[in-house]
């Protein structure tokens, strides 16, 4: 018999706690497989979104006069969703968008089909394309199922003057859509949230039934069989579990996506050919799985096999050396330190510090899975001190057997100790978002650039006042901002009180901040009054004004404040101030477009993109937390019951010599609960010191989120109290008389 | 005893740490001979059996096999010996608990690289001489202690090991049992030319012995031909 064959044969031999055996093991490597594939997947996708992002961007021309411009760029959002609208001149040449098979002809609208489903079900959106449908953007032109995407034909005529001159689409120069450095974090983050559980979930299912496997390679060393040969019937019970749950997995996300050819997760959307991997990846962590199992199994059997006399003997004589404390005490001064550096180091010295603080959460995470066999065997001789049966009986197995009772909690350890550090970024994320929201004042003015020339055109947007119009005076190159307004058109823009306003004169403005006061500097004054000649306007006739006016994005200060009735007719920028809860996006969209389709207004641009990455960012951690936490869970049953199995002998021969079985339930709990407690509260310090220096770093001031971590910590510790209780309860069944005999 | 020895031990020592298991010993196995190793607990005969069985290492002395010294033997080339030419039996068996009593039976003849059909033949001829052939299909869970001390006896013998090492496989039998296991393995070993060295504790088995070896603190203190 070959000696992989013998090993594929062991691998489910043994009748039903075999079968049971192998089911697992083979489900830790199937669930492994998803986790993984789903985890390279998203970073897949975020590849090819951004380069589809940039197949579609336009290519603008960089010097085009505004006489061939062809299109308007309009961004604005629906429920914290980009909508972009992309006007295309209908009457001159104009490049066909990916996804189309011609341009848009005038008054038509092509949509992509998530924004079609929109428009059929929320009127909002449908106002806003009054236009006629034509065919939908193809999934080449879009860069994500989800995505809002409106191709609009309109006459040259009506394309205002901030429109471009688009010269065809796919802009290699289009950047990618998330922030590189908080993608960078982010990435950190979903490697320990999900490798480190994973490679630890992995570990706990090729260590199943240690002591069994144990015993078999003893006998197969003394029956003759050389180390090689073992180790090869070793690798093979493991690999052929491995690789069929492998499979398995493989064949479960393959047929998941086969079945969806769009993939949704809560509030996202992919294609299905984005998240699939190809195949030489999908071979490759198979791969890797499989041998990872496969070493840990060797590496864990090497004494056995080397030394098959001595493990027969004494099974319990493996040596536990203190310095499996060292990768944990060194995670903990390399997260310290990296907690000290934040304080000292400016944010452009970013990347040094990622990697300082991934090192360290790395070497915590590894640090707590090598040290708790230790941490079992102090708590061990501790409880050895006891005369109480139980908690000796307890103490016993943990001291002398303390590899596999930490191994029960160590996968659920490390997931408590990802996600305590992941609450804490996300508290860093909640407070960008909280940042970006107090930014917007009581009122907002709506900015909109058209091309209508008349104020009273937006009139309706706005019962507050008339809104602003704002030109630009000067030669070109060196324009300056004019606005046209009455004292009290500006009185309900700005947030100044303007007790200096003089209806009927020209006024100069000036930034409320001295430090930027535009009018001081002679160069400016000189342009100014070049300026303001070449309009026709009088000179200011009084002292500058301090004002500002709050947009959605930010403030805008003119050079110039003008009468109306000295105003040019050239305004193209209109400034329509709305009470800030009464700013409802989603209706001034719908109004505005209806309107005027090629206006362009500033809806919550940059605000959209800060609070979608906080919020894509948010759903991250959100997912892999729980992820985490599950694949600690799963760990830890899968664990407890593999144990329960196991140990079933030893605990038959306590009822034999007359413990009664509460005695035996409750060294059972004893034996899993205090160490899956010490470790769950290590993980959850080490979580805590890791927090804090990412914290200290990114925002100094901020609380760790200590609800969220004792919410955790609390999670934690049920599920382990439930597992002990499960073990307890299954053993007790388990050594029935009746299913002794039969098995 | 003129015929050349097929083991020898030759100023065997073993130390444990600070415990010597085995001092200064020497002995002889010739072909087919039936040697009885007894004494009490901790008097180091299952240490003996090890070094015979190239599976203990000796801190001093040699293990001497057809004049060869096996402690200069890789460890490969001990394991290959021991399973072309060993027999092993242990008091509570050691069989793989995952196989059945025919599998058990018959991997030595497929781990050195038998015919399947062909080793399940000599099993089933081992078991069925030892009287278990009715529970071959069973996993060692499965049967009395016995019937699983036949089977791992019929293991031993099933590849016609030069050698067959007893660690008190009657130990944890009853009298009468054990008897009939006992005479089972020398029957057997007998018809296949088998030595056996039979460590027990139970003075009264070495009387099915050809002669007999008594130990005390690692040393042989009563050499006795029968």
């Amino acid at each position: 018999m070959r000696d992989s064959a013998l090993g594929v044969r062991l691998a489910g031999a043994g009748g039903l706690s075999g079968w049971l055996r192998m089911v697992l093991m083979a489900a830790g490597s199937a669930a492994a497989v998803v986790v993984v594939f789903t985890s390279f997947g998203l970073a897949r996708v975020v590849d090819r979104q951004d380069a589809r992002a940039q197949h579609i961007a336009p290519v603008l021309a960089a010097d085009a006069g505004s006489a061939n411009v062809n299109a308007v760029l309009i961004a604005d959002g629906w429920e914290r969703r980009e909508l972009r609208r992309v006007v295309l001149a209908s009457d001159v040449d104009v490049p066909t968008p990916p996804g189309l098979s011609r341009p848009p002809s005038a008054g038509e609208v092509m949509m992509s089909p998530a924004l079609e489903r929109l428009a059929a079900t929320e009127p909002l959106i449908a106002g806003r394309f009054p236009q006629a449908r034509g065919p939908l953007i193809e999934p080449e032109g879009l860069v994500a199922p989800d995505q809002l995407l409106a191709y609009l034909g309109a006459p040259s005529s009506e394309i205002g003057p901030l429109s471009s001159v688009v010269e065809s689409f796919g802009d290699p120069s289009a950047s990618s859509r998330l922030d590189p450095r908080a993608a960078r974090t982010i990435a950190m983050l979903i490697a320990l949230l999900l490798i480190a559980p994973v490679v630890m979930f992995m570990v706990v299912c090729a260590r199943l039934s240690a002591n069994s496997r144990t015993q078999r390679l003893v006998a197969l060393r003394l029956l003759g069989l050389t180390r090689r040969r073992t180790q090869l019937v070793n690798a093979s019970e493991i690999g052929v579990t491995a690789a069929a749950g492998s499979v398995a997995g493989l064949i479960v996300w393959n047929g998941w996506l086969w079945l969806q050819p769009e993939v949704r997760l809560g509030v996202f959307a992919w294609y299905s050919s984005d998240i699939r991997l190809p195949v030489w990846q999908q071979c490759t962590i198979v791969g890797a799985l499989v041998v990872t199992s496969v070493a840990v199994a060797a590496t864990a059997s090497r004494d056995a096999i080397s030394q098959p006399s001595r493990t027969r003997r004494d099974r319990s004589s493996r040596h536990i050396s203190p310095w499996r404390l060292a990768p944990l005490t060194a995670g903990a001064v390399v997260l310290i330190v990296a907690r000290v550096r934040a304080d000292v180091t400016a944010l452009d010295d970013f990347e040094s510090w990622v990697l300082l603080f991934g090192a360290g959460l790395g070497l915590t995470a590894i640090g707590l899975v090598i040290a708790a066999p230790l941490a079992a065997v102090f708590i061990g001789r501790t409880m050895m001190r006891s005369s109480r049966p139980p908690v000796l009986l307890a103490g016993s197995r943990l001291r002398h057997d303390p590899s596999s009772t930490s191994r029960v909690v160590a996968a659920l350890a490390v997931a408590l100790f990802a996600a305590g550090v992941a609450q804490t970024v996300a508290v860093a994320l909640d407070r960008s978002a909280a940042d970006n929201q107090h930014r917007i004042p009581a009122v907002v003015n709506l900015e909109i650039i058209g091309p209508a020339t008349d104020a009273n055109t937006y009139q309706s947007l706005s019962a507050l006042a008339e809104p602003l119009a704002s030109f630009r005076i000067g030669s070109p190159g060196n324009e300056i901002d004019a606005i046209a307004a009455t004292c009290t058109q500006l009185r309900a823009a700005t947030i100044q009180p303007l007790t200096d306003c003089r209806d009927g004169n020209v006024q100069l403005a000036q930034w409320t901040e001295p430090s930027t006061n535009n009018s001081s500097d002679p160069v400016y004054d000189a342009l100014l009054a070049e300026a303001l000649a070449d309009a026709a306007l009088p000179s200011p006739t009084s002292a500058p004004l301090e004002m500002t006016i709050p947009f959605v994005d930010g403030y805008f200060t003119p050079a110039v404040i003008v009468p109306p009735q000295l105003a040019p007719a050239t305004a193209s920028r209109f400034y329509i101030p709305i009470p800030a809860d009464q700013y409802d996006t989603q209706t001034l969209t719908t109004a505005l477009a209806a309107q005027s389709p090629t206006a362009i207004w500033n809806p919550l641009i940059t605000q959209i993109d800060r609070l979608d990455t906080a919020r894509v960012y948010r759903g991250f951690i959100a997912a892999g937390t729980l992820a985490a936490l599950m694949i600690g869970a799963a760990a830890l049953t899968i664990a407890t019951i593999a144990n329960a199995i196991e140990h079933r002998s030893r605990l038959r021969a306590l009822a034999a010599i007359g413990a009664n079985p509460a005695s035996i339930r409750l060294s059972i709990v004893l034996q899993t609960a205090p160490i899956s407690l010490g470790l769950l509260v290590l993980a959850s310090v080490a979580a805590l010191v890791g927090g804090n220096a990412y914290l200290q770093f990114s925002y100094p001031g901020s609380t760790i989120p200590l609800r969220a971590l004792s919410a955790l910590l609390a999670f934690s510790v049920a599920a382990t109290t439930a597992a002990a209780l499960l073990a307890a309860t299954a053993v007790t069944h388990l050594n029935r008389n009746e299913i002794v005999r039969q098995e | 005893m003129n015929a050349p020895s097929l083991l020898k031990a030759d100023d065997l020592s073993v130390r444990f740490g600070s415990t010597d298991a085995l001092v200064g010993l020497s002995m002889e196995i010739q072909a087919g001979e039936f040697v009885a190793v007894v004494g009490s607990s901790g008097s180091g005969k299952s240490t003996l059996l090890q070094c015979l069985a190239g599976i203990v290492r000796p801190t001093s002395g040699s293990v001497l096999v057809n004049g060869e010294r096996m402690e200069r033997w890789s460890d490969r080339a001990r394991s290959e010996w021991r399973l072309s030419n060993i027999g092993l039996v242990f008091q509570f068996g050691d069989l793989l608990p995952e196989l059945s009593l025919l599998d058990n039976v018959r991997l030595p003849l497929l781990l050195a690289g038998g015919d399947v059909h062909a080793a399940a033949g000599r099993a089933n001829d081992v078991l069925d001489r030892l009287g278990v052939l009715g529970v071959a299909d069973r996993r060692p869970g499965q049967v009395s202690g016995g019937q699983l001390q036949r089977a791992a006896v019929a293991r031993a013998l099933v590849h016609s090991p030069a050698v067959v090492l007893a660690d008190e496989p009657t130990g944890a039998l009853d009298t009468t049992t054990g008897q009939l296991v006992l005479e089972a393995l020398l029957e057997a070993a007998r018809e296949r030319g088998s030595a056996v060295v039979l460590v027990t504790h139970e003075a009264r088995l070495s009387s099915y012995c050809d002669r007999e070896i008594v130990m005390q603190d690692g040393s042989i203190v009563q050499p006795v031909a029968s």
